[in-house]
């Protein structure tokens, strides 16, 4: 059982209530616009925004919260987390401010505290903390949508469900019947459903993200490491024992040749071992 | 002499770039770099990984030295592994640079994440960091083993460990130059498919072989530029052999998996990347290795080390590609380094790092059993006195001190005073340009005080009415006490277009219930079909308490108001927002027209209608 979110940009009339309520919920406070705050509203203060596409169209923009998240596969020391419940998390008392998550992430979400001399990595949480304290029932954002254009569902199997009773319901409106993060990078607990190609939300010009979930492709190297650490240790320990018995062999067998032949071994003695120089 | 010019150049460089990183740490990474959310990693980035293969120097030519036990090279091994140490050293620190919260860079040891390629950079990092230290410490120890009795214990144990601790540097030296690369195998979003591969490990792990023998090339020809040493020629150009297969086997990697995985056709694509691509691969990989395949060019110094240069750039351009430039047009980032990263890379590495090397070099015996060209540096030749003045120019250390410490000092106070604004005080905000004033585009509208609210497409009405000129026929309308406007002055007709009620749902729902003529429910027969004679929507018991019968789809919400009962007039409200505000301010400076409606709106919307 996860949570889910899921967003209807067609019921979404672009009020901006979620982002309100967000800011209250996780006290970010004003914003302060700084030369790089990018276009599309998400910063170090706002976990959520709301795009504006042409023709009165609007899409809420916030954490995917993906099954398997690249932002905390990458997490050097885990200050990601992925919770069990859905959500994932940070823990910015672990953070050393490396920033591998923002460039891991294939939607562009964690933002950074580029103003501070002690930055923080900042992204949605689906108000994990306050929900599973009890302070609210379900994520801020998802109370304050007057329209009920974006849900929580305490499971991704019902999200999907009424996701999928929605488009039967009303066949042709959403763009190729598609729910969007059903399957993407392997899935996502935030899903979309639009009458317009969401495709811009992820940075994928040249290829599509595809299905498979991103942290597959870096666990599939790392799986080789331990191996390659023992191969290559076993391999150049050895080639040294090889080498150096050879050498041994050979330089025996020269001062067995200059006894016989009563001529001075040629050059090129047998090192000590380490290369004494 | 040279020396003298490249360490008073370099002890400027690090002046400069010492008052920038105070600056980095002072006020943050957004006012000293041009860092962002969409190019989180930059140019240091990129440089940290073309400065690391330089340092693969190290690993190469001790596992030729140690293990392959080729003794010829020898001579090399104290210098590679001198390049490495610095190399890693440097990593290190321009991390620390590079981190937000440097002082957290020990977390790795205790906070574990196995699936993390930069958990395993941090320790192997760590790890091959403390092995260079191990394998250099007897070129220090040897010096000072007569000292004291546990330099010498010491001296002799390393001698000891040596297999072992080389054995040990190279297997964490292929997995960390590997996974370096592991980095960017879970970025094909960031990265254009030229330069994106899932083995980028293995292309980075080979590359950095070849930067490791090109630096090694480089390195002696620098020492032969700066200290007039003797060129081991004949290993250099065995070691420029090597480079050129090794640069070979790269490209062909590079190839395959282009190949293998359908991209091969971006090659020919006249953009950015094809450019860059071509630019790394021909000039500077390519057609350097294949002229190294020549004799003639690997006897002549100034060939083999332009080309061993070339192969390096190359490398270096490939690296900070990766890092960054193939990342420009997938994401369309308008990163360009700042000033003060250029500033603090160049400081740190050609700086700091060139100039320990120098101290090293000069003070200890990296260069074992090689004799100077020269027997006495250049610079080192007694220089008479300068006859006029009967001083001596330059010859003692205290005076290079004096001179070095004059130009760190000068260049310091240089950046100082040409530190950006922001670097001093922190980033400042955009100001905001003053716009004309605009309402949410969605409003929650409880126009009839009746506890129910309709969404008001704020932005629709000020569009269909007129755009600029619109904003007075709702907030300023003539009327007594001008207090707000009624929805039904525009939507009277039911016919109008509106989304707050639904004619045929109506019609048809009336009908279904068997009132008979369903017209008549709402407009009695013979008064007219108007506003005023139709009932509202509450009264006679349709809409009061019986909630359900507001169709799905309908804009008439369910919910309570959110907002308070009684919303203020909209020109209370206006006014109250806005005008109340400046003309405080405008008293506070002075300024009267601050607090003029006209200033900031323009008198014709004003005074329209």
């Amino acid at each position: 059982m996860s949570w889910a979110i899921l967003t209807d940009t067609t019921r979404c009339v672009g009020c901006d209530r979620c982002v309100d309520a967000c800011v209250e919920v996780n006290r970010l406070g004003d914003e302060t616009r700084y030369p790089w705050r990018e276009e599309d509203g998400l910063s170090g203060a706002r976990f959520c925004s709301v795009l504006r596409l042409r023709d009165y169209r609007y899409v809420r923009l916030q954490c995917r919260h993906c099954l398997e998240p690249a932002c905390a596969a990458v997490c050097p020391v885990g200050a990601l987390e992925k919770t069990p419940e859905g959500p994932v998390v940070y823990h910015p008392d672990i953070c050393m401010g490396c920033r591998y998550c923002m460039m891991a992430c294939p939607y562009g979400i964690p933002r950074y505290q580029w103003e501070s001399s002690v930055p923080y990595i900042r992204k949605c949480t689906m108000c994990f903390d306050a929900v599973t304290r009890g302070e609210i029932e379900q994520p801020a954002c998802t109370a304050a949508c007057p329209e009920k254009a974006t849900v929580f569902v305490a499971s991704r199997e019902a999200a999907l469900e009424e996701a999928r009773a929605r488009i039967a319901a009303r066949p042709g409106l959403y763009f190729e019947d598609r729910i969007w993060g059903e399957h993407e990078v392997g899935g996502t607990s935030v899903l979309y459903l639009s009458d317009v190609d969401l495709g811009f939300l992820a940075w994928q010009r040249y290829k599509p993200l595809g299905d498979e979930p991103f942290p597959a492709t870096t666990n599939r190297i790392m799986a080789t490491v331990p191996g390659t650490f023992v191969g290559v240790s076993v391999l150049m320990a050895g080639t040294f024992w090889v080498i150096r018995r050879r050498q041994e062999v050979m330089a025996a067998e020269q001062r067995e040749q200059g006894a016989t032949d009563g001529s001075q071994p040629s050059s090129g003695p047998a090192p000590k071992a380490g290369g004494e120089p | 002499m040279r020396v003298r010019v490249v360490k008073a150049l370099l002890w400027g460089l690090v002046g400069a770039s010492l008052v920038a990183l105070a600056a980095r740490f002072a006020t943050g990474l957004g006012a000293t770099t041009n860092l962002n959310d969409v190019t989180p990693w930059g140019l240091w980035i990129g440089l940290k990984l073309a400065g690391v293969a330089f340092a693969a120097g190290g690993f190469t030519i001790a596992a030729v030295v140690y293990v392959f036990q080729l003794e010829r090279y020898h001579i090399l091994a104290r210098r590679a592994v001198l390049i490495g140490l610095l190399g890693y050293t440097f990593f290190v620190v321009s991390l620390i640079v590079d981190l937000g919260i440097p002082w957290n860079i020990w977390r790795p040891v205790f906070f574990w994440n196995l699936h993390s390629p930069l958990f395993e950079v941090a320790w192997c990092v760590m790890l091959y960091l403390t092995v260079l230290l191990l394998e250099f410490a007897p070129v220090v120890l040897e010096k000072h083993r007569t000292v004291w009795v546990g330099f010498d214990l010491a001296y002799r144990t390393l001698k000891w460990l040596t297999i072992p601790l080389v054995v040990f540097g190279i297997a964490l030296s292929v997995l960390h130059q590997s996974s370096l690369g592991t980095l960017f195998a879970i970025m094909p979003h960031r990265q254009h498919p030229l330069f994106y591969s899932p083995i980028v490990n293995v292309l980075f792990f080979v590359s950095c072989v070849a930067m490791g023998l090109g630096a090694v090339i480089v390195e002696s020809h620098v020492a032969h530029f700066l200290y007039r040493r003797r060129l081991s020629d004949s290993l250099l150009q065995n070691l420029g052999r090597a480079l050129s297969l090794v640069v070979w086997l790269f490209v062909a990697v590079r190839l395959a998996d282009l190949t293998l995985r359908g991209d091969l056709r971006y090659l020919l694509e006249p953009s950015w990347n094809g450019v860059l691509f071509w630019l790394e691969m021909l000039p500077l990989l390519i057609v350097p290795s294949v002229f190294l395949q020549w004799r003639r060019v690997r006897t002549s110094r100034t060939l083999l080390a332009t080309m061993a240069f070339a192969v390096v750039v190359g490398f270096m351009l490939n690296r900070v590609t990766v890092a960054g430039l193939a990342m420009i047009s997938p994401t369309g980032t308008n990163y360009f380094p700042s000033g003060l990263e250029l500033l603090i890379s160049l400081g740190l590495v050609p700086g700091v790092a060139v100039l320990i090397w120098m101290f090293l070099v000069e003070n200890y015996e990296v260069w074992e059993r090689e004799a100077a060209l020269d027997a006495e540096d250049a610079s080192r030749a007694p220089l008479e006195p300068d006859p006029v003045s009967g001083v001596w120019l330059g010859d003692s250390t205290l005076d290079r001190f004096r001179q070095y410490s004059l130009v760190f000092v000068l260049a310091a106070a240089l950046t100082f005073g040409l530190l950006p604004r922001d670097a001093l005080f922190g980033a400042t905000a955009v100001p905001a340009p003053v716009q004309r004033p605009r309402g949410r585009e969605v409003l929650l509208v409880d126009g009839d005080r009746a506890g129910l609210a309709v969404t008001f497409k704020h932005q629709v009405h000020i569009d269909s009415l007129g755009k600029d000129s619109s904003c007075a026929l709702c907030h300023h309308m003539v009327l007594p006490f001008d207090q707000d406007t009624p929805c039904w002055h525009c939507h009277r007709d039911m016919w109008s277009p509106s989304d707050i009620f639904d004619h045929d749902v109506h019609a048809a729902v009336l009908e279904d219930a068997g009132a008979g003529d369903p017209c008549a429910a709402c407009h009695p027969a013979g008064e007219g079909k108007r506003a005023d004679t139709t009932p509202l929507c509450a009264a006679d018991g349709c809409h009061v308490g019986r909630r359900a019968l507001v169709q799905t789809g309908s804009r008439v919400t369910l919910e309570e108001a959110e907002r308070p009962r009684h919303a203020a007039g909209y020109m209370d409200a206006m006014h109250e927002l806005c005008i109340a505000c400046h003309r405080e301010r405008a008293a506070e400076l002075g300024r009267p027209r601050h607090g003029e409606c006209a200033t900031c709106h323009g008198a014709p919307s004003m005074e329209g209608s």
